[in-house]
């Protein structure tokens, strides 16, 4: 874990958010908590987060169109995004994956999800 | 003529000409008989002429004779004559019986008795010994001249019978002749006559056969056509309707006295004047003189809307060269119905099908996001991640995190279960090592087992190696029934994996110590949520979707499962069967 790690929750359910959030915070993370798809893309043009967990049911856009024009922003492309999604269908998941993204299907397990998003950072830092 | 009479007229004429022959034959012979009886006469009066004739040179010689020698002995044939030939000549003119050869016997008479005279006289001088008497007689040969008129009337006599005798002889052989040519001609004219009655009797059988058989074969085809339960029309060359079946006039409520012998087209007020069937039979049939399954839609006025399935034959008549057309119709506008219906049905199973899983998506996702919390928040708060809990809380805390662990395998359970029956889930075949899954799967129960004190043994035989199947699937199978021996097997017990090669087959057994299934029970297995007995659900928690997600699972694969048990506390074994092919 490094100082100063900036994290982007994108979750309209305000609980999960909250879970998200501490298991984040008392691993030392810095996070920003955001409802939508839409100010979730102004706040990482902004703020340029180390790293994005994008929810994919979100109202108005969603996660993946999100993430799209996330990764065609030459700011924002080399930002690592984690989708974490209930959806389980097998079509959704499996699309998902298919941007090489790591994909944390929901009720999350909080004995690794720390451990997960320090993987995905460590893989995105070189 | 009927053939009948023909046969009674040759018959008949058979007979008569029978009879006549018979008759002709009757006569003719009658005329031979009697020639012939002629013949015999006239033989028998040459005979006697010549008898006669040859008797009297005889007595010439013999007298002859007497007068050299002197010797009585050489007048024994002249004394015969002497006595007998007169009575000779009679009986010779009573057998000629024609008035010339009369003349010529009672010619005779006095050249004969002139004769027997004269040798009478000359032998009285040779006994008197008057030699010079004798030989002045003789030499006057009186005698010989006698002789020689004798002779010479005896020959005409002769060769006037001879005469008759050659023209008895004509009669004979012209007779003979007619007769021949009478039997020729009979018998050719009876031959005649037989032959025409055989030909005739024999035509007669024939036609009627033939009759007999073309009614027996028209009949039989006419039944046949009015068995046929589909509307059949017969048409001419011209498309004029030869015949047609029951079921046409009854399915197209046409009338039989507007029908046969109209032009197709115009049947029930030009109702038929159908494009498409008009090309079928104007374009199509000539060229490939048939066609089958036509599907024809026409509105009728008076039976409505009809959907028709048209297929035609052209075959050619028994008799002459004309060609008929058999056209079949039946009317699919029920069945089409029926299909659109099913279709109809087809689609809105498809629709709601297609908004079950939008609904399942939907629901699990739902449920999943407030579970999130509920697990999420338990598990942090039970780690003790934010401060020390006392025992109770720490209990309590567990209650709910396990509760919500068991909701989420239910959800879980409920959605591969749902995939499965809407055919959402498709096989994503590979070629893996069976004994490596295996294995693997042993390891993901082994924390339980030690848990509860549970030996694991696996057993594979060394056939087992790759199959073809989706991996991830066989493993949720293996990995569903694992869990289920372990949870239904009481602390201390013994759980199993065998696998071995059957034929074409891996077979998979998961075996267990544990509670074991009553035979009664053993049926309702595969069932979604059956459970056995409430005390059971209660004591081993799960969904009741475990085993029949596995069954669905093993059938996608076209394998099989069972489950043998002895009995209530005596273990199980649930055994599966997966091709080891590409599906």
């Amino acid at each position: 874990m490094q100082e100063n790690n900036k994290i982007l929750v994108v979750e309209d359910d305000l609980r999960s958010a909250k879970l998200l959030k501490s298991l984040l915070v008392i691993s030392g993370y810095e996070v920003m908590v955001i409802d939508n798809a839409e100010a979730a893309i102004s706040i990482a043009r902004e703020k340029l987060p180390d790293l994005i967990t994008m929810d994919h049911r979100l109202p108005g856009m969603n996660g993946e169109e999100a993430f799209k024009i996330l990764k065609a922003d030459e700011k924002t492309k080399n930002i690592p995004v984690v989708f974490v999604t209930a959806s389980v269908m097998d079509d959704d998941k499996e699309r998902l994956e298919s941007y090489h993204c790591k994909v944390i299907i929901k009720p999350i397990d909080t004995r690794t999800f720390v451990r997960e998003i320090e993987e995905v950072l460590n893989v995105s830092r070189g | 003529m009927k053939n009948i009479q023909k046969i009674v007229v040759s018959f008949t004429g058979m007979v008569m000409l029978v009879v006549l022959g018979v008759v002709v034959l009757f006569l003719v012979f009658g005329q031979i008989k009697e020639s012939s009886g002629a013949q015999k006469h006239i033989y028998i009066v040459l005979n006697h002429a010549d008898d006669l004739l040859s008797e009297l040179r005889d007595a010439e010689t013999g007298q002859r004779g007497y007068l050299l020698t002197d010797d009585e002995a050489f007048l024994e044939p002249y004394l015969k004559v002497y006595d007998s030939v007169r009575s000779n000549l009679k009986g010779l003119r009573q057998f000629a019986v024609n008035s010339e050869a009369h003349k010529h016997l009672d010619a005779l008479v006095p050249l004969v008795d002139a004769k027997l005279m004269e040798m009478a006289q000359v032998i009285e001088l040779r006994r008197n010994h008057d030699m010079t008497a004798v030989l002045a007689a003789v030499k006057s040969g009186q005698g010989k001249r006698l002789m020689d008129s004798i002779r010479v009337q005896m020959r005409s006599f002769i060769q006037m019978e001879e005469g008759v005798l050659t023209q008895h002889d004509a009669e004979f052989q012209s007779n003979m002749l007619y007769l021949f040519i009478i039997i020729v001609i009979a018998s050719l004219l009876t031959l005649f006559f037989a032959i025409l009655f055989v030909y005739l009797i024999h035509r007669d059988t024939q036609q009627r056969f033939t009759r007999k058989s073309a009614e027996a074969a028209s009949e039989y085809a006419e039944s046949i056509i009015n068995t046929v339960r589909e509307p059949l029309i017969a048409l001419d060359q011209d498309l004029r309707v030869v015949s047609v079946s029951r079921s046409f006039y009854d399915v197209f409520k046409v009338k039989p006295e507007e029908t046969v012998g109209q032009l197709i087209y115009n049947l029930g007020n030009k109702q038929w004047n159908i494009p498409k069937l008009r090309e079928l039979l104007e374009t199509i049939l000539p060229e490939k003189t048939t066609f089958d399954n036509y599907e024809v839609e026409h509105d009728f006025t008076t039976i409505g809307k009809r959907i028709m399935l048209l297929n035609a034959r052209q075959i050619q008549r028994a008799l002459g060269k004309e060609r008929i057309i058999l056209l079949a119709i039946e009317d699919i506008t029920d069945k089409k119905k029926l299909e659109r219906e099913a279709l109809m049905a087809k689609n809105v199973a498809e629709a709601a099908n297609r908004s079950k899983s939008v609904f399942l998506s939907n629901m699990s996702h739902e449920l999943r996001t407030p579970l999130n919390a509920v697990i999420g928040f338990s598990e942090v708060l039970v780690d003790e991640k934010f401060g020390t809990l006392n025992d109770t809380q720490k209990d309590y805390l567990n209650d709910i995190l396990e509760s919500g662990k068991f909701l989420l395998s239910l959800i879980n359970d409920i959605l591969d279960l749902a995939k499965v029956e809407s055919g959402r889930i498709e096989l994503l075949v590979s070629s893996f090592s069976l004994k490596e899954l295996l294995e693997h799967s042993l390891v993901f129960v082994k924390e339980k087992a030690l848990k509860h004190n549970i030996e694991i043994s696996l057993e594979i035989t060394k056939e087992v190696g790759d199959i073809c199947a989706d991996e991830r699937k066989v493993r949720q199978i293996i990995f569903n029934l694992l869990s289920n021996a372990i949870k239904f097997t009481p602390d201390g017990g013994k759980v199993g994996i065998k696998a071995k090669i059957n034929g074409s087959e891996a077979q998979v057994t998961v075996w267990d110590t544990g509670i074991g299934i009553s035979k009664d029970d053993q049926d309702k297995l595969f069932r979604p949520f059956m459970q056995l007995e409430v005390p059971l659900t209660k004591q081993y928690e799960g969904t009741g979707l475990g085993l029949s997600l596995v069954k669905e699972l093993v059938e996608l694969h076209k394998g099989k499962i069972w489950m043998e048990s002895e009995g209530k506390d005596k273990g199980s074994s649930f055994k599966f069967s997966l091709p080891t092919g590409a599906v």
